[in-house]
């Protein structure tokens, strides 16, 4: 009896964890692929069996390429953003160019919009977006390009991109913060070594800095690739997907096929091809870490 | 009855063996020291003996009684860790008495045993402190308090000294030594050290590659090696290892000729060898005389480096054609790097090994 | 971080490339800072002025802006991410580290499988389980509660945490498990007597990133409670929003008063803030 207790104590402390994961986590994933083959909403309770229907349907409906185009850009500016713009100012910060007061002031005034609910963000960006009224259309008047004021997330040219740099403003700080630590974490005499060979502070940063953070570049990356093909609240709050479906992306076009067009089973086959594309961006990120 | 008892004990991880059919046996109050180098399977020996695994085969047995499955706190030992294993976050009266709380033993017996313990090892006023306040010496002093409080049957060291420098290392080996006196312990003790073992043990037990190399006194081991292993793992500078060849034996006496010095025969008392045979012969550094007549062979060589250490000089001697010859002379020893030297070889402190690496003889 | 040891660069005079680069720096901390500076001043200020002169201070400070927003129904969002956020961290860190703890201590069969399964979780987006979740929840009743998002929250917290606890206790000596076991003690103890004592900094960072997640969380907030009563402060606030279009100062009142909990969280522990939303994402 004694051995027994022995032997189910463990997955006394893990059974907890893991029953979640499978009633919340795991099963419903499994689910939705289920749904995904059926046509259904919560009108009708009538579960027709399709097939593949709901993704013929999908893979025929412009909005979801636009969706997807949408959510390319948005991974490619965040890329390039997140990841090379913030790498290159933590690279800064830990220079020691400036003053060790002033760095943690910067990086803590960076990193600050990372923490704040999405819905004060777009709400707080919405106002300042605003036409005439807004921040940005005050700064063009005050600065007389008044001709460039524009209705900011009202016009199918501007919405999208507008979206997108309120979440550049919201993340890069924080990807400042976890660059630094990675940097934080090559040896000093590395850099002691080249600087006693006469190398300048950019041929440091090329030989020392760019090797040693290669991995978590990598792994960030793919974090934000992440990020950007799931992402679904800044834009439901700041725009919703519109004008005209402008700045959809597969996670707005997926909440609104179920809870406003009743599509149920066609909204599941959406999110089916965020968890195929999430699968395959988080295998490779979790083969990276196992690697490292 | 012995106290604890060993009998064709193996163990597997997996497909490894890290001990084979190990048996040998712990008398009441003998301090046994488990030696050899890192990965002999000493330290996996000792947690087979605590229960932190599992035997795979064969018997422990504690005062006659099998003990393979009985849970390690019911054994009746206690452990000192190779880094102390003190809770860092409890202080040092906290830290001695978990085992006793644990068992719900009165808090005021529990206070008086504390105390009791801090007085033997001087730690009267550090009860309060964490670990983290402590110098090396006074935590492992704590760790050894933890294992005394328990008044355990017989005491384990994992390496307990490995954490410390030289001179504190020097100085708890004393107090440990003493401590077994005192209280009396039976103690069973790791340590990849033959130094530590030298000094402390009743008994070693060496090991190699997860099994027994030899078992023995100090003195028995160190004077009568049973194969080259343990010749040259215990003593220090290492004995110095000629390879040779038999050629001539009779009468129980074999004459060997070294492989660097063709003409230096030596007398040895070997029944077990016949001509043609490859032999080892094995020397300490010690018994090697410098310039000295009447030894049974010389070598002739040239002083490559002296190491003054006061007490006794150490002489590394190349010798033409084979490798250098390491030589502990008494005292400052008046000799120069590039002096030419004859080194002689007494036979009776020859040790002689066949070709397998085992002794064959000792000459009396 | 930032090393204490002035270098060459700082030491010596500043050239023009440190200037440049400090402007640049001053420039991007003030686009970080400036939309929410903006957005304390204007909930200060009348409607009125806020559209006159959106640069310029308050003639008077509108205190009664966040009167108005605090009963304009505020108050009930609080309390209900309150409830929400300290009872998905207290049970994401004790079940974490009670699954760190058998993963890292406690021997058993299919530790790699069982490892994966819950650090699997990790690349799984919310987004995907949100429909089968939904008829889950109604199934078990718990639709519309606090409890319907408790439960998805713990989900969905485990992976990460379970992630960052686990890799903190792997460097905790396992001699000192050993010597627990020496001394008679049994895993409940050794767990709670030994791990969770000696994993205190990392359960802080670990119950703090539980508490923004919590609180900030959108997509099961906006679609698994309909009840103003059981609302949670993010989806309230876009009621809230759609209220008082028009009132854009109370608005902003709402905002920032919807955002005090969590600035003052992170301005107390900033440092472990910060240290704990970068730990484990990269080494």
């Amino acid at each position: 009896m004694k051995l027994t207790y022995q032997r189910l104590l463990p997955y006394l402390f893990l059974s907890p964890s893991l029953l979640l994961l499978a009633v919340f986590v795991y099963g419903p994933a499994l689910e939705n692929i289920v749904y995904s083959l059926f046509s259904w909403s919560s009108m009708n309770p009538d579960w027709r069996y399709v097939g593949f229907g709901n993704y013929r349907h999908l893979f025929s409906n412009h909005i979801f390429w636009a969706s997807l185009v949408n959510n390319t850009l948005y991974a490619v500016i965040s890329v390039a953003v997140q990841v090379f713009v913030a790498l290159g100012i933590a690279a800064v910060l830990d220079a020691r160019v400036f003053k060790r007061r002033l760095v943690y002031l910067f990086r803590t005034t960076f990193f600050l919009p990372s923490i704040l609910p999405v819905t004060v963000v777009g709400l707080l960006w919405q106002l300042i977006y605003q036409p005439t009224l807004g921040l940005i259309d005050q700064l063009l008047f005050a600065t007389g390009l008044d001709s460039l004021s524009r209705v900011w997330l009202g016009e199918e040219q501007t919405a999208m991109l507008a979206v997108i740099m309120v979440s550049q403003w919201q993340w890069t700080g924080y990807m400042v913060a976890l660059f630094m630590v990675s940097i934080a974490a090559i040896p000093r005499d590395l850099y002691e070594a080249l600087e006693m060979e006469g190398a300048s502070r950019l041929q440091q940063f090329r030989y020392i800095t760019i090797p040693g953070v290669r991995e978590a570049t990598l792994i960030l990356t793919v974090i934000t690739i992440f990020g950007a093909f799931k992402v679904f609240d800044i834009v439901w709050v700041m725009t919703a997907g519109g004008p005209n479906h402008a700045s959809e992306v597969l996670g707005t076009h997926m909440y609104r096929s179920a809870f406003r067009d009743d599509v149920v089973g066609y909204a599941s086959s959406v999110a089916t091809v965020i968890f195929f594309i999430t699968i395959c961006v988080g295998m490779v990120q979790l083969k990276m870490q196992r690697d490292r | 009855m012995s106290k604890l008892e060993m009998v064709s004990v193996s163990k597997t991880f997996g497909p490894v063996k890290a001990i084979e059919d190990i048996s040998f046996s712990v008398e009441e109050r003998e301090f046994v020291v488990l030696v050899g180098p890192s990965g002999c399977g000493k330290s996996t020996l000792l947690r087979l003996i605590a229960g932190l695994e599992d035997i795979s085969a064969g018997d422990l047995l504690i005062n006659g009684t099998r003990f393979n499955a009985v849970p390690p706190a019911q054994r009746g030992l206690a452990m000192v860790f190779q880094s102390y294993a003190l809770y860092p976050h409890m202080t040092v009266a906290e830290n001695m008495s978990v085992g006793l709380r644990i068992a719900r033993v009165d808090k005021a017996v529990i206070a008086s045993k504390v105390s009791e313990v801090a007085a033997i090892l001087q730690l009267e006023t550090l009860l309060d402190r964490l670990p983290r306040q402590l110098s090396g010496g006074q935590r492992q002093r704590v760790a050894i308090g933890r294992a005394i409080i328990r008044d355990p049957e017989i005491f384990l060291f994992d390496e307990p000294l490995s954490n410390l420098d030289a001179a504190l290392r020097l100085q708890m080996r004393l107090e440990i030594a003493k401590l077994h006196k005192k209280l009396d312990a039976t103690i069973i003790y790791v340590t990849h050290d033959q130094v530590e073992a030298m000094t402390l043990a009743d008994k070693i037990v060496v090991l190699n590659e997860g099994r027994i190399e030899q078992i023995g006194t100090p003195l028995g081991l160190y004077t009568a090696p049973r194969n080259i292993f343990v010749a040259s793992f215990l003593g220090s500078p290492k004995m110095n290892l000629l390879p040779g060849r038999v050629t001539g034996s009779d009468s129980g006496t074999a004459r060997i000729d070294l492989d660097i010095g063709a003409s230096t025969p030596i007398d040895v008392k070997a029944e077990r060898l016949s001509d043609g045979d490859r032999v080892t012969v094995g020397i300490r550094p010690e018994s090697i005389a410098v310039g000295a007549e009447g030894s049974d062979a010389f070598l002739p060589g040239v002083v490559s480096v002296v190491e003054q250490l006061g007490g006794q000089t150490i002489v590394y001697v190349d010798i033409e054609g084979g490798s250098p010859i390491t030589v502990i002379m008494e005292g400052l020893a008046d000799i120069t790097t590039g002096t030419a030297v004859k080194l002689g070889l007494p036979g009776s402190a020859l040790h002689v090994f066949d070709d397998g690496g085992e002794a064959v003889n000792r000459i009396g | 971080m930032a090393r204490d040891v002035p270098s060459a660069v700082s030491r010596g005079g500043h050239g023009p490339a440190y200037f440049a680069l400090l402007f640049i720096f001053w420039l991007l901390t003030g686009v970080s800072i400036y939309p929410l500076m903006w957005l304390v001043i204007s909930s200060f200020k009348t409607s009125a002025e806020m559209f006159g002169n959106a640069w310029a201070f308050p003639e008077s400070w509108q205190w009664g802006n966040y009167l108005k927003a605090w009963n304009a129904g505020i108050s009930r969002y609080i309390v209900s991410s309150v409830i929400v956020t300290v009872a998905s961290v207290i049970l994401v860190v004790v079940l974490s580290a009670a699954a760190s703890f058998a993963l890292v201590v406690l021997k058993f069969r299919g530790k790699a499988i069982i490892y994966t399964a819950i650090i699997g979780g990790l690349v799984l987006p919310p987004e995907v389980s949100l429909f089968p979740l939904f008829k889950t929840l109604n199934f078990l009743g718990i639709y519309n509660t606090y409890f319907a998002l408790i439960l998805p929250y713990v989900a969905f917290g485990i992976p990460f945490s379970t992630f960052l606890i686990r890799a903190y206790m792997v460097k905790i000596p396992g001699e000192l498990a050993e010597a627990a076991v020496m001394d008679g003690a049994g895993p409940f103890w050794t767990f709670w007597h030994v791990y969770i004592p000696l994993c205190r900094p990392i359960l802080a960072s670990a119950a703090l990133i539980q508490a923004m997640r919590s609180w900030n969380e959108f997509i099961f907030a906006l679609t698994f409670v309909e009840s103003e009563s059981v609302k949670t402060i993010t989806i309230g606030m876009m009621s809230f929003a759609n209220a008082l279009r028009s009132d854009w100062a109370v608005l902003m009142a709402g905002l920032v008063i919807s955002v005090i909990p969590i600035m003052v969280t992170f301005l107390v522990l900033q440092r472990q803030f910060i240290g704990g939303l970068t730990q484990g994402a990269v080494k």
